[in-house]
Order: C-alpha cells, then structure tokens, then sequence
C-alpha cells in the first residue's frame, strides 16, 4: 500500500469511527431522549438526533468518496463496528448526557484541529458540521452542570457515567494522535495534544468539585 | 473546442420557482444556491442547505432537477452539495427575510 493510500485509509478510519458514533447518538437520542426529563429537553434531544444522523450521513458520504464510490450512495443501514461501547450501551438520560458530552468534546478537539492544518478541502466539507456540533455540546454540557447539582444519587451516577465515556472517548484521542499517516498527511501537526486538551475541557466541567459540593 | 459560458439569469429565475419545503421561500431567496452553470446542454448546480442535517435534502434536489429540465435546451443538471461557506442568515436575499418575518420567523 502507497504512503497515500495509507493515509487515505487512515482518514477513512478516522471519519468512520466519528459517523459511527454519531450514527449510534442519534439513534439513541430518540430511544432515550423521547422520555427526557421534560418536554423542552425532549424536543432538543429529537431535533440533536436529526443533526448527529445528518452528521452522520455527511461523513459517510464522504468515505464512500475516498473509496471511489461512484454515483449514488449506498444506503446507510448500520454503523460499521466502531462506536464506543458507552454509546452503544446509552439506556437512560444519564448515560445519554455523558455520551454526548464526551463524544462531541473529543470529536470537537480532533476536528478543531484538523480546521487549522492546510486541508482547505477537508476544512471545508466538516466547517458546517462543527458549527452545528457546538450547540449540541453547548447544550450537553448546561445538561451536565443541571445533572451534576441535581438530588439524591443523580449527581454520582453522572459522574460515573462521565468518567466511563470520558475514559473510552480519550483511548480514543490517543490513539488517534499515534497515527503517523494521518501526521504524513499533515491533518495532524506532531504533538496535537488530544488527551490532554480533552483532559483541559473535561476539568471546565468541574464535575468533582461541584459533586463534593453536594 | 472551448465550451462557452452561457447567461444563467433564466435558470436563477427559474429556481425562483422552487419552494424550500419548510417555508414558502424559494431556494435562491433562502441563499442556498451559489453557482449555476450551464455547458452543452448540462447545467451544474452548486448550492448548500441550512442545516447538514437538513432532512429535505432529497425532495429539494428532486425540485430542482425537474424544474430544470423543464428548460427546452436542458438535458441533464448535476448538482454539488457543498459547506463552504456555510450557510448563516445573511445568505437570505432582502424579499426571503421579508416573507420570514411575515410569517413571524426570526432571522436574525
């Protein structure tokens, strides 16, 4: 395989696993998010499903170009495999808020990054897509604090399930950031520092603190 | 043999026809075309959504292509779905925000 095709299969890797796991976030804000605690987080749950499914679709669409599908695109019937098992695994609000707080962040860190490298091509196919990524993570993460300072033994098991998918979403950075192809390629400088930028935003949650505050 | 350019005014007026399918707004007063052109009978469209998730994406390129091919000279339209720029409001032409805002529909 050519230095380039390596790096192409890499991207390819790379934007599966993203629309993987946005493909299993929409699927899981309806299931869950139709049950949400109150009807204005419902409706953004159902509304967020529409934007990760249609990010979803983006991405897709977009590997099906770098393998040289030609025409129409296949229909999307299920992810490929490669979605974190904390998403796959989303069954109630609590696990749904930390799923979607920690993918997006990470996936955010990757992209943000990627947007500053002379991919001007790739730069413009994801700009929207980060744009609408922001709100879903804005949203997330006010979900996150009203979780976090809730009653009883909500705000624990939050921190858990955040810790289960920050944890999972990190392995994930890291080995990303090990790609050499991806570097070859140049969507990644040398050191981008995903573990520890997604570290940095984790510790705005201020998760620990505001539990023990409790 | 050079293909030479021709006046696309009357494929804009046409997608004047077609409606974004939320809102009685047509596709070019929303801001969602950016290029047409229009080579030996093949007009090439290059337009973007106002949302990537945008659920309509079908129906609307659907609309477009008919709407096209109506033109006599017309014999095929290929359209190019891109995000750069991205859409925002301010793509919205002057007579778009002004139906928004009739049917009480922010846009700023």
């Amino acid at each position: 395989m050519s230095v380039m095709e390596q790096g192409t299969h890499s991207l390819i890797e790379l934007l599966e696993t993203i629309a993987d796991n946005k493909y299993v976030l929409g699927d899981r804000l309806v299931e869950v998010g139709v049950s949400g605690p109150n009807l204005e987080a419902t409706l953004s749950a159902i509304a967020m499903a529409q934007g990760e499914l249609g990010h979803a679709r983006l991405l897709y669409n977009w590997c099906f170009d770098l393998k040289g599908v030609k025409g129409k695109k296949p229909d999307i019937q299920a992810q490929t495999g490669k979605a974190f098992q904390t998403a796959v695994n989303v069954q109630n609000w609590i696990s749904l808020i930390a799923s979607l707080y920690a993918i997006n962040a990470a996936i955010d860190i990757v992209f943000q990054t990627v947007l500053k490298t002379s991919h001007s091509k790739v730069a413009s196919r994801i700009q929207k897509l980060v744009r609408e990524q922001h709100d879903h993570i804005i949203y997330a993460e006010n979900w996150a604090k009203q979780l976090l300072l809730d009653q009883g033994a909500v705000p624990y098991r939050f921190q858990e399930a955040l810790r289960e998918a920050a944890e999972e979403a990190k392995a994930w950075l890291a080995k990303v950031e090990k790609s050499e192809e991806l570097k070859k390629e140049g969507y990644f400088p040398e050191t981008p520092s995903f573990p520890e930028k997604f570290e940095k935003r984790l510790q705005q949650l201020n998760a620990e603190q505001l539990v023990q505050a409790k | 043999m050079q293909k030479q350019a021709v006046d696309t005014k009357k494929y804009w007026e046409a997608l004047k026809e077609v409606m974004d399918p939320e809102f009685p707004i047509s596709v070019v007063d929303m801001g969602l075309i950016y290029d047409i052109q229009m080579n030996d009978g093949e007009v090439h469209v290059t337009m973007t959504y106002t949302a990537v998730s945008c659920a309509c994406m079908d129906w609307i390129e659907s609309d477009i292509k008919n709407r096209l091919l109506a033109e006599e000279e017309v014999k095929e339209v290929h359209i190019n779905v891109v995000w750069d720029p991205p859409w925002t409001v301010d793509r919205l032409s002057p007579e778009g925000r002004e139906k928004l805002k009739y049917w009480g529909v922010s846009a700023k």
